[in-house]
This record gives structure tokens, sequence and C-alpha cells, in this order.
């Protein structure tokens, strides 16, 4: 296809465009299976619609499980995404421009995700409408409601001001802008053409959001941390868990993002835009992460295990030598220190060496979130049996579908709108064209952002 | 063989009525369980918010009253399906009476269950009852809690903030959108 190229930055157009050609009979294949998936877990839905969440698995000694994990995991996902971007847009990070529409739209794609299973997780999906109409506002659950509509926003705008000089060039390619997708454009570009005032506008708004952002995805991580530890279960009740909730957060959504970079950037072809260095880069800040989140856990269990709490002690067992055990050590060393190594180590500082910590980080992550769910909701607070979930082919299926939903969604995103930033790419280009051609000063600035 | 007709026939003779007696002592004997429910009162005679009394009265089904029998009670939820929560039990009088103070958590229509789980000679026998409870039982009322005042200051500062947040994100986004549209305008 021939677009029209920026001198600055020969190449990067074709390449943003290109997932918006016809897409070839592997994409299709694809997406056929995750589309599968949804409908599994449609189907599974309506199964534990109609039958109760008996079907998941679920019942009165192990009322919270795999759908809990699901949505501190998927909305996790989404704030590594968003803050990864917001970050590296409000310190200037050059590097940044070619990954931020992928973090971007991931964010938004798995905090769809997770938001579902807030529903999903209702016995009585029905009584939600309660929150809104009589909400109790002691409970963290009505702050949380607020708190990720509120960052859902946030997002959706993250997502679509830095798009509209993108969407403005392809609504200017008359190959991609017929019928339906024309007017689609023409709605979506609102009229850009590029003028200084309109760069200045959208900048501003783009940096303000930014900065909204950054606390607003600490605020939604952080409520979503007291709806476990205000309860004053053994095992949630602990003082850390917000920063907690909040690491946990960042460290899986960095490795989100590295994935879906990789998947994507060997999809499209990006390998000339998307280099070693991004990679490197986002997977010095995962190692950061990664030691920020061991130190955390380390944390927790010295001081409940010093203690040792008459009601803790039964959830510590579990977890760390009991039923749990398995688990929990799967997750200190794959979702820990495997990745860590992989990073640390120059001779695995490679693009699979990072992209294999980073599959690690989301599994291990994902694990971590089931194990402070389960354990303490299967323990009971007065004598009697430990209770129990065991994940049945429903909330299996659910799971999958949820998880399948987030690259499906990506994959028809980017069928519509371009992959890499273009404007923003060239801008920095162009900045950086500017500074070497002004001298060494200037040069020297422009290296340093 | 005429030896031998003889003892069978004694032996059926003396069998009969004992195997009879058998079969009738393994069919027990019909119950009548009957249950009501009415608000708790105070001394003074005003009704207690909540408080319920559930009353169950065992009889045989010919009207006699079964003395110290245990009657459960239950409440019909419809937590994880519809299913009988335990509340309580009570043993009958001489009356055949079991009555239960009971605290409703929740307000409402709520459906009531006794059962008599049966003897060897008793029959298991349930009895249901539909009450509206007009107000549930508030063990803190009267009670604020701790830093009550604070609490609600803070739900009001942060809903403030909130919609603060709201306002400026959807300010900026209808600000940026009218301004990049007005600056083809002013430029046309």
């Amino acid at each position: 296809m021939e677009v029209r190229e920026a001198a600055t930055l020969p190449g990067v157009t074709e390449a943003a465009l290109r997932p918006l050609q016809p897409s070839s009979r592997r994409f299709w294949l694809i997406a056929a299976g995750l589309g599968l998936l949804v409908m599994l877990g449609l189907v599974a839905y309506v199964t534990q619609l109609t039958e109760g969440l008996g079907v998941a698995g679920y019942s009165d000694h192990g009322f919270w499980g795999i759908y809990e994990a699901n949505l501190v995991a998927f909305i996790g996902v989404s704030y590594g995404g968003a803050l990864v971007s917001a970050i590296l847009r409000l310190t200037n990070a050059r590097w940044r421009a070619p990954i931020t529409r992928l973090a971007e739209a991931m964010a938004v794609f798995s905090l769809l995700s997770g938001m579902v299973f807030a529903v999903i997780h209702l016995g009585r999906p029905e009584r939600l409408w309660m929150l809104i109409a009589r909400p109790q506002i002691s409970s963290p659950l009505v702050w949380d409601f607020v708190a990720v509509m509120t960052y859902l926003v946030a997002n959706l705008m993250f997502v679509y001001l830095p798009l509209i000089p993108d969407i403005a060039l392809v609504r200017d390619e008359s190959r991609l802008s017929r019928g339906w997708r024309g007017r689609l454009y023409r709605f979506l570009a609102v009229r850009w053409q590029g003028l200084p005032e309109q760069d200045q506008l959208l900048r501003r708004a783009i940096g303000t959001v930014a900065v909204l952002i950054i606390p607003l995805a600490v605020i939604v991580h952080s409520v979503l941390s007291w709806a476990f530890a205000v309860t004053g279960r053994p095992g949630w009740d602990s003082t850390i868990f917000a920063p907690y909730f909040v690491v946990a957060a960042l460290y899986s959504g960095i490795a989100t993002v590295i994935v879906v970079v990789a998947a994507f950037r060997k999809a499209y072809r990006l390998q000339r835009f998307i280099g070693l260095k991004h990679f490197r880069y986002l997977g010095y800040l995962m190692l950061a992460l990664d030691l920020l989140y061991l130190y955390f856990t380390f944390t927790e269990l010295l001081t409940e295990g010093y203690v040792m709490n008459e009601e803790v002690v039964p959830v510590l067992e579990a977890v760390l030598v009991g039923q749990y055990a398995p688990y929990f050590w799967a997750f200190i060393f794959g979702g820990g220190l495997i990745p860590l190594v992989l990073v640390a180590v120059p001779r695995t500082r490679t693009v699979p060496g990072i992209l294999t910590a980073s599959i690690l980080v989301v599994a291990g992550m994902w694990l971590k979130r089931l194990l402070i769910v389960v354990p303490t909701v299967a323990h009971p607070l007065i004598a009697g049996a430990w209770g129990s979930f065991q994940p049945t082919w429903v909330s299996a299926a659910i799971t999958l579908a949820a998880a399948a939903a987030v690259p499906l969604g990506l994959m028809l995103f980017f069928k519509l709108f371009p992959v890499l930033a273009i404007y923003e790419m060239e801008e920095i280009a162009e900045e950086v064209q500017a500074a070497y051609a002004a001298g060494p000063q200037l040069l020297t600035e422009a290296l340093s952002a | 063989m005429k030896r031998a007709i003889l003892p069978a026939a004694l032996l059926l003779a003396v069998l009969t009525p004992a195997v009879a007696a058998a079969q009738q002592t393994s069919q027990p004997a019909n119950t009548k369980l009957t249950l009501s429910s009415n608000q708790a009162r105070d001394g003074k005679g005003r009704e207690v918010p909540g408080l319920l009394v559930v009353n169950a009265t065992l009889t045989t089904a010919d009207g006699k009253a079964l003395n110290g029998r245990t009657i459960d009670f239950y409440q019909r939820t419809e937590l994880f399906g519809p299913r009988n929560a335990y509340i309580g039990s009570a043993v009958t009088d001489s009356a055949g009476a079991a009555a239960l103070r009971y605290e409703a958590a929740q307000s409402g229509p709520q459906e009531l269950l006794a059962r008599f789980a049966g003897t060897s000679d008793l029959a298991r026998q349930e009895a249901t009852d539909r009450v509206n409870v007009a107000e549930s039982a508030m063990p803190f009322k009267g009670e604020p809690l701790p830093l009550g005042s604070v609490a609600k200051g803070l739900a009001i500062g942060v809903g403030l903030l909130g919609l603060a947040v709201w306002v400026l994100l959807l300010g900026i986004f209808i600000h940026t959108i009218i301004g990049i549209r007005r600056c083809v305008s002013n430029e046309a």
C-alpha cells in the first residue's frame, strides 16, 4: 500500500496501518479461536445464571474465588498499561512513542474484561442496580464502582485523544476510508487538520489526562484492596494492602504490556520501530517492581508470622506449608525469582528472555491473586470444617473467555485504528532532527530527554 | 408327612400375629405441626423491632399434645440457591408448644419453617409460615459508631472529590473537541 509518509520517519505510516489492510488467514483463524472461547464463556455464564453460582464452584464455605481473583488481576493489568503510558508521557521519555498506543489500548480492554467480573461474581446480577438505587456509602464496594467507572472514562479519553491526529490521517487515505469506516473516521477525527492551535489544545488535554490518570489508577487499586482489607478476615486485614495491590497491579501490568508489544511487533513486523531497547527499558521497570513486590510479600508474611495471631496461623500454615503451598511457592519462583534472574542477567536480557519473564509474571501474579482470595475465604471464622473453592468448567470457561476477549478486542481495534502513534513518533523524530541540525547544544538536550 | 404339617401350622399360627404387630410398629403415628409467628413485645406492650416470637405446636393426628420433642426452626433464604438457614431449636412443653425468639436481620417478607425430625414411633412433620418483618433488628441502634461524624465527613469529601474529577475529565474532553473543531471554522 502506498501512503503519504513523513520525511522525518519514513515507513512509520505504512507500518502503523498494516493491520488495517486485508488480513491474512492466520489472523482470522486466531480471531475465530479467540471468538469461540468468548462464546464458550457466554454459554457458561448463561448456565451459571440459570443454575446458580454453585455450578461455578461457589458455596457458603467458598463464597469468593476465581472471579474475584480475575477482577483484581484484569483491572491490575489495565493499571499497568495506563500508568506506563502516563508516566512515560509526563517524563517525556522519547522511547515511549512506539509502545504507548498498544499500552493504552490494552489498558482499556483489560479494564473492560475485569469490570465484567464485578457482574459475573454476583449470583443475582440484577441486584447491581441497588448499588445505584440504594448505595451504602460506608461500603468500599460503592466507592470501587465509582472509582472504576471514573478510571474507565479517563482511560477511554487517554486512548482517544492521542488517536485523533492518526484517525485524521486514515480519514485522508481514500482507500481506507470508504463506506461506514469513512463516516466513523470523519466523526472521530473531529475536523483535525494539524493546525498549531489544534495541536496545542490536544497536547494540553493529553497532559492533563495523563496527570489525572496516575492518582486515579492508584485510587482504583487502593479501593479494590480495601474491599478485602476492611473485612477483618485473617490474611486480608492488613495496613499495607493498598500499596501491595498497587505495586502488584503495576508489576503484572508492565509484564502484560511486554507480552502485548511482543505479540503485535511480531505479527505486524514492527521490529524497526520497537527494538530490544524498548523491551529492556520495560524489563528494568518490571525488575524494579518485582523486587518491590517480593519485598512487600516478605514484609507481610514476616509481620503476620512473627505476631502469630491465633486466627492468622491456620491461613499462614495453609499458604506456606499446607494445602496451598505448591501454588504459593510456584508464584515465588515462577512469578518472582525466575523473572528476576531472566531480566537481571545480561545473557538472558534478550527479547525472548524478557518475554518469557513477562509471561511467567502474568501467570504468577494471577496465581497470587487466587492465593489472596481463596485461603482466607476457605478458613472458617468460627469452629467448623474448612471450605474450599474448586473451579468448574463454568468458572474456567468464563475466565478463559475474559482472557481471550483482551487480545481479540485489541486485534479488532487495530483493524480500525493505527497500531503505532504516528503523529507522536513523527513529532519526536522532528524534534531530534531539528536538534541535530541546530548543533551540539540542542542535540545534547534532545538526547538527554 | 403329617408329623411335618403340624409343627409348620403351629409356627404359622405363632408368627402371623407377630409379623402383623411388627408391621404395625414400623409405621410411625401421624403427627400434626402448626407454625405461627408474631411480633415480640416489651414489658410495656410495645413492639420490639425485628424481634419475632415463633410458635410451633406439635400434636398427634387426633390432637393429643406431644411433650419434650425438639422442633428445629429455619428461615428460607436464596443465598447460593434456595435453602433453609437454621435459626434455632426449642423443646415442646406439655401443651406441645415450642417457642423461639428470633431476631430478623432483614426487613420484608420472610418464610419460616418448623421441622419435627420424627422418631421411630412419630412421623416427621414440617410447617411453614409467612411473616412480614416491618423493621429489622439493629443491634447498634442508639449507639453511634465511634468517629461516625469523621466517617460521614470523609465520605462526603471523597464523593465531592469524585464529582470534581468527573467534571474536570468531561470538561477537558468537551473543551478539547469543541476547540479542535472550532479552529477549522476560524481558519476558514
